[in-house]
């Protein structure tokens, strides 16, 4: 993925409608009717959303059928998460090894416990 | 106020976040302590790297516009990371933020962050709230972005941490008891 796609995949994921709508495609290919039925919004903010998500590459759209139905693209989403659990991670270990100092500095203070 | 909203600071700046992780940890020890630990440079040279490197070269000035920047050294050799960048809010001892930039070894921005810290006392612990709320991502090697070298003894430090956080937390929520 080129550091515009996933640009772009992390600017699609930050909003929640966005959020929503592929939760909802998790569990199969649906068409834009059947999206837009739990959300309160008109079809073309859908569309909208819909455009934001296949320009991010997370979900791709049939073009031969009229109805167009809406499937999700597992790649992008893996990536995203991958790189955010790498960030993660260097925190978790940044906390571990805090833990460990502020532990070391007490005992040597003679004030912890 | 909620845990989240606590770290909630690019937004308030106006800055549009791409993706944020945050924290809560409770540390036995008193918010003082924790303030310095994360702001002066003899301090952070012992905590601010992942296992398997060296924090070098720590430069910090905790007041607003100061600098903040620092080199994570791997132990195994070979070329550092860069966290440069400055502060941007400092209230002692209980709230900071930084920008910060991830560099790779040439010089280029990987990423940049917001880093907010809020300490809280909580008897004679502190709670700390913590986010990195990236706000730029310019690199999607997703290796580099793990601080150098997401090679395999990286990766297989990695699985051992997550062992052994695993371990740490089960045993710290025991002690909490």
């Amino acid at each position: 993925m080129t550091p515009d796609r996933l640009d772009a995949a992390f600017s699609a994921l930050a909003d929640p409608t966005r959020r929503a709508i592929l939760a909802r495609l998790a569990s199969g290919a649906t068409t834009v009717n059947e999206l837009a039925e739990p959300f309160d919004l008109a079809l073309p903010t859908i569309s909208k959303h819909l455009k934001v998500l296949e320009g991010a590459g997370l979900i791709s759209r049939t073009r031969e059928k009229q109805y167009r139905p809406c499937k999700l693209e597992l790649a992008p989403l893996k990536e995203v998460s991958d790189w955010v659990e790498v960030y993660r991670k260097l925190w978790e270990e940044r906390f571990e090894r805090l833990d460990d100092y502020l532990k070391q500095l007490q005992e040597k203070d003679g004030d912890g416990e | 106020m909620t845990d989240d909203s606590k770290t909630e600071t690019a937004a308030r700046l106006g800055i549009k976040v791409i993706k944020a992780v945050r924290f809560k940890r409770v540390v036995k020890a008193p918010r003082k302590l924790v303030f310095d630990v994360w702001t002066k440079p003899e301090h952070l040279s012992h905590w601010f790297s992942p296992h398997g490197y060296n924090v070098e070269g720590v430069q910090s000035d905790p007041r607003p516009g100061g600098v903040f920047k620092l080199i994570m050294v791997p132990h195994a050799g070979g070329a550092g990371f860069w966290s440069v960048g400055k502060y941007l809010e400092v209230e002692a001892p209980h709230r900071i933020v930084t920008r910060v930039g991830g560099e790779g070894a040439d010089g280029h921005i990987m990423f940049e962050v917001i880093n907010t810290a809020v300490f809280e006392e909580q008897g004679d612990s502190t709670i700390i709230y913590a986010a990195g709320e990236v706000i730029a991502l310019n690199d999607p090697a997703i290796g580099e972005m793990a601080m150098a070298g997401m090679d395999e003894g990286w990766k297989q430090t990695l699985d051992r941490f997550e062992t052994e956080l695993t371990r740490a937390q089960s045993s710290k929520k025991r002690a909490a008891k």
